[in-house]
């Protein structure tokens, strides 16, 4: 019998099950801030000559930051009785985000279907300007065997310095 | 790397296995402030980070043994080549945590010609340091040498 809770959203899914879905909205400082974050301070991403020099109409969001809105709604929606087993996407267009306001991104997801152990398969949309900026963007999400592994982000302390932390 | 006129890298050429990278909870913590600080992203209380190995191995640098060293070394000999991430595809074997040491060892699985620019596949490999499985990566990129423009 699973270990799920039969409460749980991944434990119900059915195929065709409309995950919820948001619209972010990326801005020049949240292409900044991911830079920072991540450690990709590619020069398309943060400054508009070196964009275009790369032959794009301005910057444009890292791939992997609308990825990771995609696994956002994906996390939120299986709960912490579920973990990502599977993530993949081709990048298809990017996101270009104007110098003021931002970039409206839409993130959505459906069921597609449910496999014999428990876990589901999610097809994901991800768009911005009309345009999918994801394709082919899937995710596999597994029941979790031991709920006790969710991590608890606060008040988990960094190891000291010197202890090969990276960079 | 070559010349677009020359052959591309080779299927194999590899790198790693790197040195160990420690997960900090602040690494961590970056990326979530992160997702909490763009407008209209939904709030996820288990912390979750599905990406995580991803950007940590697409952010490794020199002696990572991540893809970022990969290509770093492909276009050595090419300034100015621009890299566009072409697919990503992420395996977890388990969640990565704050404190996990990872080790990293990509290869070269495939290249292809497409003009003037080569697209290039490569594996890695997301381990502990006793060879445990935590992650596999595939991704491709499209390297042209000059740049876009």
């Amino acid at each position: 019998m699973s270990p799920v809770d039969r409460a749980s959203p991944v434990a119900g899914a059915v195929a065709g099950q409309e995950l919820p879905g948001f619209t972010a909205v990326l801005t020049r400082g949240d292409l900044a801030a991911y830079a920072d974050a991540a450690g990709d301070h590619n020069p398309i991403h943060l400054h508009d000559a070196a964009a275009r020099a790369a032959g794009l109409p301005g910057v444009v969001a890292h791939g992997m930051a609308t990825l990771a809105l995609a696994a956002r709604l994906v996390s939120a929606w299986a709960g912490p009785d579920a973990e990502v087993a599977e993530l993949r996407t081709r990048f298809a267009r990017p996101v270009v985000v104007p110098a003021d306001g931002g970039a409206e991104v839409h993130v959505g997801g459906r069921v597609a279907g449910v496999l014999p152990d428990g876990s589901v398969r999610l097809d994901l949309s991800v768009t911005a300007g009309g345009h999918a900026v994801l394709v082919a963007a899937k995710a596999t999400v597994r029941p979790r065997v031991n709920a006790s592994e969710v991590t608890q982000v606060t008040g988990v302390a960094d190891p000291a310095p010197g202890a090969g932390a990276a960079s | 790397m070559p010349a677009a006129d020359d052959r591309p890298p080779s299927a194999g050429t590899a790198v790693g296995p790197g040195t160990p990278r420690t997960v900090t909870a602040g690494m961590r913590g970056a990326l979530l402030d992160w997702l909490s600080g763009v407008q209209g992203v939904p709030a996820d209380p288990t912390g979750s980070l599905p990406t995580l190995p991803a950007v940590l191995a697409l952010a490794g640098s020199a002696g990572s043994g991540g893809p970022g060293d990969l290509l770093a070394r492909l276009i050595a000999d090419s300034p100015g080549t621009a890299v566009v991430h072409g697919d990503q595809r992420l395996e977890s074997a388990r969640a990565v945590r704050p404190g996990d040491r990872l080790v990293l060892a990509s290869t070269v699985e495939s290249t292809r010609s497409m003009g003037a620019s080569v697209l290039v596949a490569v594996s890695t490999a997301v381990t502990d340091p006793a060879g445990a499985p935590v992650a596999t990566l595939r991704s491709t990129f499209v390297l042209t040498p000059g740049g876009l423009a």
